[in-house]
């Protein structure tokens, strides 16, 4: 069954690499929903409707990591897959990601086959 | 420092480049400033500048002349850009922001936590850029299939 994709980047451009690595991969089939950052994530998160959320830290208005502290106070998102895509790696930003429901990241800059490989861990 | 610097700068463009850009960048001889050096690299139409705070305060900008942008951002989506648009400014603002992400997390690795600001992009011609700190500032020049991007750091502790 295709999977729903919501992608929370403020940059277009990153927005459109990562749409790309999915469609040209095993997720082809994917339904695919853009956000251009966390507040506006929050206006397009269907927590009936997504499988997965890839989002970016760094944004305006609400970040990545605010983002996903309101969508996991949604009761019915608790099955939703967090995956972060971000600048930020160190271990204590990574630990703080994961105290807050974050299931996994993938540090910028990455391959089209590394975030397909982490995907692949929820989804196949 | 200013060797650290510079290896981190390298990994960090390294990184960038193998992984989602797909040009060998060609290095140059990387410029650690004195006291009246001139700041500012002269060749460049777009630069993109991310700030750095916590234990030290840092500016990391990454200028480029309008065809190593076009190229850069050609090679990054697959689509042939030939002017500088919403989707090459873009692309200058994401290539500076993970530069400074790298740079970023390799002085984490030593203990120095920093935050990141969202990028900056400025473009156009005859703008002037300053750095931070000119005695504690790095300027490695790259080549991109022979046109100029330079990645400056400048730190004030």
């Amino acid at each position: 069954m295709p999977i729903n994709i919501l992608v929370v980047d403020d940059s277009a451009v990153m927005r459109k690499i990562i749409i790309k690595a999915i469609k040209d991969g095993i997720f082809s089939d994917a339904s695919i929903t853009e956000a251009s950052d966390g507040a506006d994530g929050l206006k397009v998160f269907d927590p009936n409707k997504m499988d997965l959320i890839l989002a970016d830290w760094n944004m305006p208005n609400l970040n990545g990591l605010e983002f996903v502290k309101k969508v996991r106070e949604i009761k019915t998102s608790k099955k939703i897959v967090i995956i972060m895509i971000t600048t930020e790696g160190s271990a204590a930003k990574m630990e703080e990601a994961m105290n807050n429901e974050v299931d996994n990241y993938i540090t910028k800059p990455f391959t089209s086959a590394q975030l397909e490989q982490k995907i692949s861990k929820y989804f196949l | 420092m200013n060797e650290k610097i510079i290896a981190y700068i390298e990994k960090a463009v390294d990184e960038i480049f193998s992984t989602m850009i797909f040009i060998q960048p060609v290095y140059e001889k990387p410029i650690i400033r004195k006291k009246n050096d001139v700041c500012v690299p002269k060749k460049k139409d777009i630069t993109g500048i991310v700030g750095l705070g916590g234990k030290l305060t840092a500016s990391v900008m990454v200028h480029f002349e309008k065809e190593s942008a076009l190229k850069v951002t050609s090679s990054m989506l697959g689509v042939d850009y030939k002017e500088i648009d919403s989707d090459v400014i873009d692309a200058v603002g994401e290539v500076s922001n993970m530069i400074s992400g790298g740079i970023k997390r390799e002085f984490a690795a030593i203990g120095i936590e920093l935050d990141q600001s969202l990028p900056i992009v400025v473009n156009g011609k005859d703008f002037d850029t300053n750095c931070i700190n000119i005695d504690n500032s790095v300027l490695m020049p790259f080549k991109i299939d022979g046109h100029n991007m330079f990645v400056e750091f400048s730190f004030k502790d």
